[in-house]
């Protein structure tokens, strides 16, 4: 009898200790809860290495990406290959180099008829007096002419437009180089003969295309001091260079190229920069579950004159939750104060308020301070009703 | 032949003469041997024939029995240890058994019997309740490390914990209730606090080296003062004085530092009469978790004095002040998976000057003194009497921040302590000099006086009739106090009325300060019958609890209402039960009581302000209880069913909020049901073995939702309220509803002892957020239960001689297979479904592997 009560208990000890309680617990949090080492958020710049590990792809052997659409692609391939260790929640905003070269499209020459003054005229002082307006007299009839007879524009196309002017009573045949770029009509800076002699050129050309964009920006500088941030301007100058079909050792010059080039100049707010064929462009990227995914989430966390902002907004809430939150600078969520609907509305008033510009599909991740929970977070986008909503 | 035939003759001859005459000179003697105050079998009592070597010891039942005993009047010496000898005259007669019937053993402490009555100590196969006592042998062997509350954890009906794990920090839970409901006395003097019936452990942190037993009895219990048992009682006795002369010295070790040295000294009942024992003990320690480094005393001692037959008089004075590191935030479990020290983790701690500053902290000393008078006033009847005083002093320390949040301040990462060198910094620079951040101390001082009194009358060989009075003053003490500024120059409070503008230093009261007073008038009225195999009880007791409120900050100092008037509560409690004996082995009881008990006093002045809650009502407490016991000379067992069903019960639920402050839902007028069945055994199939095991299976759910809850944060401020608290059918959580038990202890050889405990603990459910329970959508989902657990004690204890001294080496190791298991829990939904999942819950780990081992040399 001894015996067996000491096998009995002997095999319940083991049965019992052989488990160790909390096993089944840490699985289920482990498919429940990132590690939050695993959620990084974190900014780079793609270098060559980086690209180099697109080369079973065979993409972006120059270092660079032709398209966004390409970027969109390819990217989460790099960051999958670069950072295996990171995980749901991470964040990379990442830089690449977007190559899309600045060329002349399509190149028009046109002259203004009679019939087309008469037309862009329509509203022309001269016109008004009873008399044909026969020339363009500012900027804007330039534009105006050129919206007119080149109904079409593409991209990059240039429209060189002869026209006549007409400057106090002084009335001659101009020429002027139109450029259609970025959905805009920009009127061309060619530079003029003491132009290119202020940018150290012998001749009025440029044989090296960066040296061009890099003193045609400098030239600006001096002539547009007073440019703002996200201006641009466009240049039209002449690159020579050798014709390679050309015999090269037939002593003639004729192998000699002239052609127009266009540069597009955009400025920072301190000075006008050139675009260079490939330009860096940011795109971010979240991890959803280990998958890299485009996404312009921004992380927002809620500061003091937010929650002040609600508190005064006869809107939001009730009269009892805005008070509460006037008086603890918090989300309430105990029953009578804040509830979830509320929150997410407040939270959409206020991304109006502080990013009346973010276009649709802009997402939000905001972080902010609740009663008795503490922080907690939510992820919204603005929809095409121009609400925002909890990302789905 | 001839001569060798005769020899054989008269050898057989001879033999079988001797033989006769040794069958014919014999017969055996029988009996039972129990301690006379409890009725409790002296389990290896020593029983021996005066003069002789012939002997035996009392098994489970306390049954002996001795053979070959010669015939005729012998003398035979019952013995053991703690209640002296006695002798019985017997004869004995040939080939026949005698036998000498119960010998009653009485505990030589002087007083023992007396505090036993006071403080209604049940009687085995008598008092009819469910209980279960812990001994002196028991602590000694197994306590180790293990508070008060944890001593009873292998006890029916009980769940005990080391919550955070700092020193007094443990808890216990009887039948799912907490301490506020269950009754702590401790030489039948009340200890639970007065106002809120919560009952502070730490107060007692090392007073079991002091203690002679601890019983728990569970549900209504045998007491007869109105003590809050809707749980059940613990009584804790602690020595008295030994007649016995001697004493003993104690050194020990055990895991992360822990040290402990403690003496005894007892004088005998010297000629004169007079006794004293005094007794002391320093404990020291690092703590299991980061940042619980504690330092501990206790004191004891006892005079008594024997003036005559009649009277006894014994004053006796104990108190165990400590001051120990906390871990008072729970944390979700991913924090401490994610945590570099894993389980060990505390986050309330810091580091100020390259030294270890207990942020969050708790200190106390509350020293109780009772002079106790006993008269045996004649044949028939007796009065014993206890006055008693206790002062308490002490707190818990915290933070508080004003301008800047101590939080964010780290020495590295977040799991590193407060940097609070950082927040200095911030404080000296404050541009006007008052503290942005600082820490403080809820004091929860408090003096209370009482007296006792039991009057115990014969009236006839059936009859007793006992008569008594509880009579009690305490008054509460509570305020916040400055403790560092850590480099500001004052702290600025608005908080008293008299003086709007105040800058506090260090020890000024800051955030509240008011005086809680609680008058108690009781008495009691109890008849117990004893009818051969019959022994049936009934009581009476009423009690008026009246409260007043003063509060010196809220309120002008010549606004009327700074002083609340006396507010009356008239409690009673009827109770009564039987104990039938139907054989030598089996026992039937019952019992069943009703009581109403006075509402709590933050349910009288709810929101911590002199306006009193006219609704406040009686809280009403219908129980039962059925038994059932079995008593043999190897196996003793237990089963009872119990139902307790309370009605308008205040509680209330303390939680954490954001940025570890805590806050606490003050909830009226929620029923409760509890009821279970509990079983234990012991079983001792030899003299060198003895299982014993337990199993308790409870069913406890809250009833009812309850609309219009409070919260209010550590200031007593209000900072929201519920509109419902949806709670009906909730299972009541905080304490597992099953648990199980089983021992084996084992004599190796006679002075080698090996035990062994396996406890179980399942159906442990997290306490529920109040905030989590404002919506109806919740109705019918449960609080996340957390993982069930088992695990392991063992416990070895050694006699040798060192010379004329006899001593015990003791080892113990607790949670033997380093089982990491959840032992508390504070629910949370981390997915939104409205479910308490283990994502969302805040949980205190259980300790790993700990041990200790100690010296003892008594003399």
């Amino acid at each position: 009898m001894k015996k067996y009560i000491i096998y009995f208990y002997t095999l319940m000890m083991i049965t019992f200790i052989s488990c160790d309680p909390l096993d089944e617990t840490y699985e289920e949090l482990d498919e429940l809860i990132d590690d939050p080492t695993a959620a990084q958020v974190l900014e780079i710049t793609l270098t060559d290495d980086e690209y180099d590990l697109l080369e079973e792809e065979g993409v972006a052997k120059y270092g660079n990406f032709e398209s966004e659409d390409e970027a969109k692609t390819y990217i989460p391939l790099i960051l999958e290959r670069a950072y295996p260790q990171l995980g749901n929640g991470s964040s990379v905003l990442v830089t690449y180099d977007l190559y899309n070269p600045i060329r002349i499209n399509n190149a028009v020459e046109l002259s203004l008829t009679e019939a087309e003054y008469d037309s862009i005229g329509e509203n022309h002082p001269d016109k008004l007096l009873g008399t044909d307006s026969t020339y363009l007299t500012s900027e804007s009839d330039i534009f105006k002419a050129v919206e007119y007879v080149y109904t079409a524009p593409e991209n990059e196309d240039v429209v060189t437009l002869t026209y006549d002017y007409r400057n106090e009573s002084v009335s001659e045949e101009r020429e002027s180089k139109l450029v259609y770029y970025a959905s805009q009509w920009l009127l061309a800076y060619e530079p003029t003969t003491e132009d290119y002699n202020f940018m150290g050129q012998t001749y009025p050309n440029f044989d090296s295309r960066s040296l061009a964009r890099e003193r045609i920006a400098f030239l600006f500088d001096r002539l547009f001091p007073f440019g703002e941030e996200g201006d641009i301007r466009a240049s039209i100058f002449t690159y020579t260079y050798e014709d390679d079909n050309d015999t090269p050792d037939d002593d003639e010059d004729d192998f000699r190229v002239f052609e127009d080039f266009l540069a597009i100049f955009i400025h920072n707010g301190e000075t006008w920069v050139p675009q260079q064929d490939a330009m860096p462009q940011s795109l971010q990227f979240g991890n959803e579950d280990g998958v890299w995914v485009p996404d312009n989430t921004i992380r927002y966390t809620l500061s003091a004159p937010d929650y002040t902002f609600v508190a005064n907004n006869p809107d939001l809430g009730t009269e009892a939750s805005r008070g509460n939150l006037s008086s603890f600078g918090n989300f309430s969520t105990l029953s009578g104060y804040w509830t979830s609907e509320d929150i997410i509305e407040a939270i959409g008033a206020i991304l109006k308020n502080n990013f009346p510009n973010s276009e649709v599909g802009q997402k939000y991740l905001v972080t902010y301070n609740t009663y008795p929970a503490g922080f907690l977070s939510v992820h919204l986008i603005l929809n095409d009703e121009g609400n925002y909503v909890v990302v789905e | 032949m001839k001569q060798t035939l005769r020899f054989g003759v008269m050898v057989i001859t001879f033999f079988v003469m001797v033989s006769f005459s040794a069958i014919a000179q014999t017969g055996t003697v029988s009996g039972k041997v129990l301690d006379e105050d409890n009725g409790e079998p002296l389990i290896g009592a020593n029983v021996r024939v005066k003069g002789t070597t012939k002997g035996s010891v009392a098994d489970v039942g306390g049954n002996f029995k001795i053979g070959d005993v010669a015939v005729g009047s012998q003398t035979i010496v019952v013995s053991f240890i703690g209640f002296g000898e006695k002798e019985v005259e017997v004869t004995v007669n040939e080939g026949q058994n005698t036998d000498i019937g119960t010998v009653q053993m009485k505990s030589s402490a002087i007083g023992l019997s007396e505090v036993q009555v006071i403080a209604s100590v049940a009687v085995d196969r008598k008092t009819p309740v469910a209980v279960s006592t812990i001994k002196e042998s028991f602590i000694a062997e197994k306590a180790s490390n293990q508070e008060f509350p944890e001593l009873l954890k292998s006890t029916p009906g009980v769940y005990a914990t080391k919550t955070g794990g700092g020193y007094g920090d443990s808890r216990i839970n009887v039948r799912g209730f907490n301490s506020v409901n269950v009754a702590v006395l401790i030489n039948g003097v009340p200890v639970n606090d007065m106002e809120n019936g919560r009952v502070y452990w730490s107060n007692w942190a090392g007073l079991t080296d002091v203690t002679r037993s601890m019983q728990v009895q569970r549900g209504l219990g045998a007491s007869k003062v109105a003590v809050p048992s809707i749980g059940g009682t613990i009584n804790i006795l602690t020595h008295t004085t030994d007649a016995e002369k001697g004493g003993y010295v104690f050194a020990g070790v055990g895991n992360n530092n822990y040290k402990k040295a403690a003496f005894s000294l007892s004088s005998g009942l010297t000629e004169k009469n007079w006794a004293v024992s005094v007794a002391a003990a320093k404990i020291t320690g690092d703590g299991w978790a980061e940042g619980l480094e504690f330092e501990g005393y206790n004191y004891f001692f006892n005079v008594s004095k024997i003036i005559n037959d009649e009277h006894t008089l014994s004053l006796t004075g104990f108190g165990a002040p400590q001051r120990h590191g906390q871990r008072q935030n729970m944390q979700s479990i991913e924090t401490f998976r994610n945590a570099p020290q894993g389980i060990k983790y505390n986050a309330d701690w810091g580091i100020l000057n390259g030294e270890v500053v207990h942020v969050e902290d708790n200190f106390y000393h509350k020293p109780q003194f009772s002079l106790n008078h006993y008269w045996t006033i004649n044949e028939t009847s007796e009065l014993s009497t206890a006055l008693y005083a206790s002062y308490g002093t002490g707190g818990g320390g915290g933070y508080q921040n004003v301008d800047i949040s101590i939080g964010d301040f780290r020495t590295g990462n977040e799991y590193s302590p407060y940097d609070l060198d950082a927040v200095v910094d911030q404080n000296v620079a404050s541009a006007d000099g008052h503290a942005l951040s600082f820490l403080r101390a809820s004091r929860n001082d408090h003096k209370w006086y009482g007296a006792l009194s039991t009057y115990t009358k014969e009236v006839n060989s059936n009859l007793d009739i006992l008569a008594g009075l509880d009579l009690r003053y305490y008054k509460g003490i509570h305020f916040t106090e400055v403790v560092d500024l850590l480099g500001a120059d004052y702290v600025l409070d608005d908080s008293d009325a008299n003086q709007p503008v105040r800058r506090a230093g260090v020890g000024d009261k800051i955030n509240y300060y008011n005086d809680g007073i609680v008058l108690w008038e009781g008495g009691f009225l109890q008849a117990e019958y004893t009818s051969g195999a019959l022994t049936a009880f009934a009581s009476l007791a009423a009690s008026n609890t009246s409260y007043k409120r003063i509060d010196y900050f809220l309120y002008e100092d010549d606004d009327p209402l700074q002083e609340t008037d006396f507010q009356n509560f008239f409690g009673y409690q009827v109770k009564g039960g039987a104990n039938y004996n139907l054989t030598r082995n089996h026992n039937v009881f019952a019992n069943l009581g009703y009581f109403e008990k006075a509402p709590d006093f933050d349910a009288v002045y709810q929101n911590n302000q002199n306006i009193v809650n006219e609704d406040a009502e009686n809280q009403k407490i219908l129980s039962f209880e059925l038994g059932y016991g079995y008593r043999s000379t190897q196996l003793n067992a237990n089963v009872n069913f119990y139902r307790t069903n309370w009605k308008d019960r205040t509680f209330t639920q303390r939680f954490p909020g954001s940025d570890n402050q805590f806050f606490f839902a003050n909830i009226l007028g929620v029923n409760a049901l509890h009821q279970g069945v509990e079983l234990d055994f012991l079983y001792k199939p030899t003299t060198n073995l003895t299982f014993n095991g337990m199993l308790s299976v409870g069913d406890w759910v809250w009833q009812n939702n309850v609309d219009g809850v409070n919260i209010f944060d550590e200031n007593q401020d209000i900072v929201g309220s519920i509109s419902t608290l949806y709670i009906e059918d909730l299972k009541v959580g905080d304490a597992a509803q099953t648990t199980a038990a089983f021992g084996i202890d084992y004599k190796v050889i006679d002075n080698f002892k090996l035990g062994m405990t396996y406890n179980y603990y399942a159906n442990l459910y997290a306490s529920y957020d109040p905030t989590d329970r404002t919506d109806e959508t919740v109705v019918g989902k449960q609080a996340w239960e957390v993982p069930d657990y088992s695990l392991v004690d063992v416990n070895a204890a050694v006699d040798f001689n060192i010379g004329n001294l006899k001593a015990v080496l003791y080892a113990n190791v607790n949670n033997l297979f380093d089982v990491e298991y959840i032992s508390d829990a504070q629910d949370g939904d981390y997915d939104g479904d409205g479910i308490g999942d283990a994502a969302g819950a805040r949980v205190f780990y259980g300790f790993g592997r700990t041990w200790t081992t100690g010296l003892k040399i008594k003399f």
